[in-house]
């Protein structure tokens, strides 16, 4: 090389290929090449003047992105597209970004706020008008205990007006303009309407929905079917099932949750000679003593009579360690010989041994508090009939889907609607039903129907159809009582609603509610639909495939016009999606249902199908809890099915640009329809694999977040006020007025109140920050760690931890976290792939150009 | 103006620095404070930063035929306090608690002047006539003395029992709190102040606890007296 160029060239190469190398990271081929390419612009562009390399120099920011990565041998490439993106773009504002985005919108938005003041202008003066008529009408019990026989006559009357009206509102064929102002017009009064207070506008909302999805369902099944093809018709026959099913459980679902009875306790009388017996059984079979032991202590804290309550721990695994800690503390201990029936059986070998009035079941991560029996005792002894009270499952822990959504007491989770409206919507109907734990139920009616039903998985849910058949009643309480853990990961969840699938549709098939004796209609309804609940899969899979029957097969699914499909189909979708958000608003965000039943869909659909087929298959599989997920990871073998899911859609995305380009002209609505749906499909799958990617979770024992008064005495003898942060089995977290009070080491006593009992405790401070610190329990005395469960997970207002304030649904914002979930979801399948998927992806990424910020 | 009487139910349970305790919170609150020692110990003064050579004391006044709020101190704008005072010669008067004197000398302020008077009683005994207050607060140590003192106690309208020194950790203590929480649930206030190294350093720096340290759990429990206090007298006004 010293032949041909001069020294300072060579000097002036070797500097930008050390420069290359050293610095920027390059391989040595890629950095010879790059040297290469620069000399070759170097012999046209004088780079070494002054003006080039202020030119360089001032936009070098333009590729920052291009600058921080390590070079390759097509950067020149991407040198050039970034430069073309520049001459199109504007950069990007860097702090200023806000307010012009905002003064763009100004004139939509003043047009907006225009509109809603007019809306509720129009809406005031219309409440004024109902508002008297209302508060009439909110005062009537639902029974209607003082209606006469003319008024009964009357009602009927109009009933029967109102059906054959409505009958003929259902199935009038309309023209499409007709349809869609029929669609607008109901449309404005739900608007209307949703904003009037109390049940009432419940009750039209609901009437609205029916009306629209009543007439799209009608509309489907008698004009929308192509009966001369064999393959539109198979499909279009399957999807029609499917949005039958939805229909069906979405009319029960309305039925179920019309008028949650929000139940109050009872108060006990006085003297407690007259409370009556309770034996308190805990079963276990796996679960580690760790799990077991807070459950038992905190059950001995309960305040009942000593001697009216006995407190049993019923363990299936015969371990010795059980039956010493029992003999310890002075619970019962109760084995059997065989394990026939799982927790059923268990408690049924109980029921022989015990002879208490009423059995309260626990399962054993379920922390009873102190007020439980004397919540729940008091309707007993008020409705002889009564047999059971169940009680909502709180928990400590975030679910699943909380944590590795990070919504952990952001939103109300999955458990919330049904132990927030459901339940308490069956009671109305007398049909509230057991959930195998936190529950009371009357050994007189227990052995009436001759122990706990031992026939299906769900052992629960089946006991209390049978107290229904045999005439007693039910309560439900919507205060929770009692704390646990929530499962662990996702795949714990979907094992844990497997069985509950598959034993609710057991009982279908076994003791199906809607034949037999002894149940009202009401109640036959309110245990269908919590049986139809866990058909959803199929239906769920159909709808996330169906656009495909179009896209790749080109079946006609659904044989209509897409704007006459739009027409009806929109307005039963936002009818329908409005008056739940009304109903269950507080209990369930909108659109959450969507990735919940994602998730379960693939899992739940075949063990439903078995049972449904064969319902004596399958046995009882034990939920794990109190685990651990000790790394981040991602679920590759759980999200196998929604892989497969979102490639079919994406092939759909594929088909559909390939049918808009090449395909008739008069197909494109249709096709744009079903692209449509598959972006939502692929964006509800989005979430369901979010859910997949399973958030660290380091601690063994979960911390509760609280915000508690409490103590500390330091070794000196200072004492000072500190807050109660988070409490866990062996360890808090509290926080102290002033820093530097506690070093790491310190061994200090904690001092907490449960009523007006103080109690200390011995602990170590295990880390500091600021005026933070972690405490670690010292070892306590069988009686302290009684008092401690008593001073923190078993207090009589673990029910404040019951977020009624979680923020209100609003449907439209639900639905953009949604989306931005999908998103979330995608990222995640992109970071945890395997690099032979994520190399190529990203290299191909690295050519997008990016917008720059413009230089302040 | 509210008088409040706070008297050891035996020596050294620390009535004094709670009331001094109590006094600077009252300031705190914004309220207009006298402090009377009625014990011949003449120890309040020394919470308030009081030269402990300084002797003279609204004892000494009256023997000496001055007027009783001669040898009166202040400290700050709200907060005024009168040492018993302390004379090698005439001994202590015998008529130190005799409620009239001090109901005609309270009266003979001006109403507006102080919303609370504290008076600083030496620990009861047996002969001692019971001083008339709107609120009277026995101060205890939860221990086996006191509880045999408190067994013997007559019991008069607005009294309340206050548990000093009170230490979770030992047991004793627990069950004799647990036993007077259901025997003089009537009297018992609802919390206590719990035993806490700063009370005795206060003292030693010749400070209230609440003006020397005012975030330890001590302070707390006068903090709570303190609002107390005010909440049952809002009611009252």
């Amino acid at each position: 090389m010293s032949v041909w160029l001069q020294p300072g060239a060579q000097a002036q190469w070797k500097h930008r290929y050390r420069y290359l190398r050293d610095k920027r990271g390059a391989k040595p081929f890629t950095a010879v090449l790059l040297t290469l390419a620069w000399c070759v612009a170097w012999c046209f562009l004088p780079l070494e003047s002054g003006r080039w390399q202020r030119l360089l120099s001032t936009h070098s920011g333009n590729f920052a992105h291009l600058q921080r990565r390590r070079p390759g041998i097509a950067d020149p490439l991407r040198y050039g597209l970034q430069l073309l993106w520049l001459l199109l773009v504007r950069p990007r504002r860097s702090s200023t970004m806000g307010t012009s985005w905002h003064a763009r919108f100004r004139p939509l938005r003043r047009a907006r706020e225009l509109l809603s003041s007019r809306a509720s202008r129009v809406v005031q003066r219309v409440v004024g008008h109902l508002r008297p008529t209302l508060s009439h009408l909110e005062d009537d019990a639902p029974d209607g205990s003082a209606d006469t026989r003319n008024t009964r006559w009357l009602l009927m009357l109009m009933g029967g007006t109102t059906a054959i009206l409505m009958l003929l509102v259902i199935t009038q064929p309309f023209t499409l303009p007709a349809q869609a102002l029929f669609s607008v017009l109901l449309w404005i009064i739900a608007l209307i309407v949703r904003r009037l207070p109390g049940r009432f506008s419940t009750l039209v909302l609901i009437v609205l929905s029916l009306t629209v999805s009543c007439r799209y369902l009608w509309w489907r099944y008698t004009s929308t079917l192509n009966w001369d093809d064999g393959l539109d018709m198979t499909f279009g026959l399957l999807l029609l099932g499917a949005e039958t099913y939805s229909w069906l459980v979405l009319v029960l679902g309305y039925f179920q949750t019309l008028w949650p009875l929000n139940r109050k306790p009872v108060a006990l009388p006085e003297d407690t000679r007259q409370w009556p017996s309770v034996d308190l059984m805990i079963p276990t079979y796996n679960e580690s003593l760790d799990v077991v032991r807070p459950t038992v202590l905190a059950a001995l804290g309960l305040d009942w009579p000593k001697d009216k309550i006995n407190i049993y721990l019923l363990d299936d695994g015969k371990r010795s360690a059980f039956r010493d800690f029992a003999a310890d503390v002075g619970v019962g201990y109760i084995t059997r010989d065989d394990n026939n029936h799982a927790k059923a059986g268990n408690l049924n070998h109980a029921l022989t041994v015990t002879q208490g009035d009423y059995i309260a079941i626990f399962d054993c991560d379920h922390l009873p508090q102190r007020s439980f029996l004397q919540m729940t005792m008091g309707w007993f002894l008020k409705d002889p009939k009564l047999g059971l009270v169940q009680t909502p499952h709180h928990f400590f822990s975030p679910d699943p889907f909380e944590r590795n959504l990070d919504r952990f007491r952001r939103m109300p989770n999955e458990g919330t609607l049904f132990y927030g409206l459901v339940q308490d919507g069956n009671d109305l109907w007398d049909a509230a039903f057991f959930c195998g734990s936190c529950a009371v139920l009357k050994r007189r009616a227990i052995e009436a129907i001759g122990g706990f039903a031992v026939e299906t998985v769900t052992e629960d849910a089946h006991t209390s159809l049978r107290l229904h058949r045999k005439g007693f009643t039910s309560a439900y309480l919507r205060i929770p009582q009692a704390a646990g853990l929530a499962t662990e990961s996702v795949s714990a969840h979907i094992g844990q609603r497997i069985r509950w699938a598959r034993g609710m549709v057991q009982i279908f098939r076994l003791d199906n509610p809607l034949f037999g004796p002894g149940l009202r209609l009401s109640q036959r309804l309110c245990y269908l639909n919590a049986m139809l609940h866990f058909l959803a899969g199929v239906p769920r899979l159909i709808f996330l495939t169906a656009p495909l029957a179009f896209l790749l097969l080109h079946a006609y699914i659904i044989y209509a016009p897409a704007f006459l499909l739009l027409a009806f189909v929109i307005p039963h979708m936002l009818h329908s999606g409005l008056t739940n958000s009304h109903i269950q608003g507080r209990y369930r965000h909108s659109f959450w249902s969507e990735v919940y039943d994602t998730v379960l869909a693939w899992y739940i659909a075949l063990p439903t199908t078995v049972a449904l087929i064969n319902p004596r298959k399958g046995k009882f599989n034990v939920t794990a809890k109190g685990g651990l997920v000790d790394r981040q990871y991602f679920d590759w073998g759980i999200s196998r099915p929604y892989l497969l899911l979102i490639l079919l859609n994406l092939s759909g995305v594929v088909a559909a640009i390939w049918r808009l380009q090449s395909g008739p002209a008069d197909e494109i609505p249709t096709v744009l329809v079903s692209l449509v749906w598959v972006f939502y499909n692929l964006v509800i799958l989005g979430g369901a694999i979010a859910v997949a990617a399973e958030a660290r979770q380091v601690r063994r024992n979960h911390r509760v977040s609280v915000t508690l008064p409490g103590a500390v005495q330091l070794p000196g003898g200072y004492a000072y006020p500190c807050t109660l942060q988070d409490y866990a089995e062996g360890g808090l977290g509290i926080v102290l007025p002033v820093t530097g009070l506690v070093n790491v080491g310190d061994t200090l006593t904690l001092l907490l109140q449960r009523g007006q009992q103080q109690h200390a405790f011995a602990a170590r401070v295990v880390n500091v920050r600021a005026d933070r610190a972690g405490l670690e329990l010292e070892k306590m005395s069988l009686t302290k760690h009684v008092d401690y469960i008593q001073c923190t997970f078993a207090r009589a207002d673990t029910w404040s931890l019951w977020r009624d304030d979680l923020p209100a649904d609003r449907p439209m914002k639900s639905m953009i976290e949604v989306v931005c979930l999908g998103f979330e979801g995608y990222r995640r399948l992109f970071q945890h792939a395997p690099r032979g998927v994520r190399a190529p992806v990203s290299w191909l990424a690295s050519f997008i150009p990016q917008r720059p910020y413009e230089a302040s | 103006m509210i008088r409040v009487a706070v008297q050891g139910c035996r020596g050294g349970t620390g009535a004094s620095s709670i009331v001094a305790g109590l006094a600077q919170a009252l300031v705190n609150a914004g309220e207009r404070v006298l402090c009377i020692d009625l014990d011949p110990h003449n120890l309040l003064r020394l919470h308030f930063n009081h030269d402990w050579r300084d002797e003279n004391g609204w004892a000494n006044a009256v023997h000496n035929g001055q007027s009783w709020h001669a040898a009166a101190f202040a400290l700050g704008s709200h907060l005024h306090f009168l040492p018993y005072g302390h004379d090698d010669a005439g001994g202590s008067p015998a008529n130190a608690l005799h409620a009239d004197d001090w109901q005609q000398r309270l009266e003979a302020l001006d109403g507006d002047t102080y919303r609370w008077v504290l008076f600083d009683l030496p620990a009861a005994c047996f002969a001692q006539d019971h001083f008339p207050a709107d609120v009277t607060l026995t101060v205890v140590h939860a221990d086996p003395a006191c509880h045999v003192l408190l067994a013997r106690r007559q019991f008069h309208e607005n009294d309340y029992l206050l548990v000093n020194h009170f230490a979770p950790s030992s047991l004793l203590q627990n069950d004799l709190y647990t036993l007077w929480q259901a025997q003089y649930s009537d009297w018992l206030l609802p919390w206590a102040i719990h035993r806490d190294e700063a009370m005795f350093e206060a003292l030693a720096h010749k400070r209230s606890v609440t003006a020397y340290r005012s975030d330890c759990l001590a302070s707390q429990g006068i903090r709570n007296l303190a609002a107390w206090l005010l909440a049952r007298h809002e009611e009252a006004a």
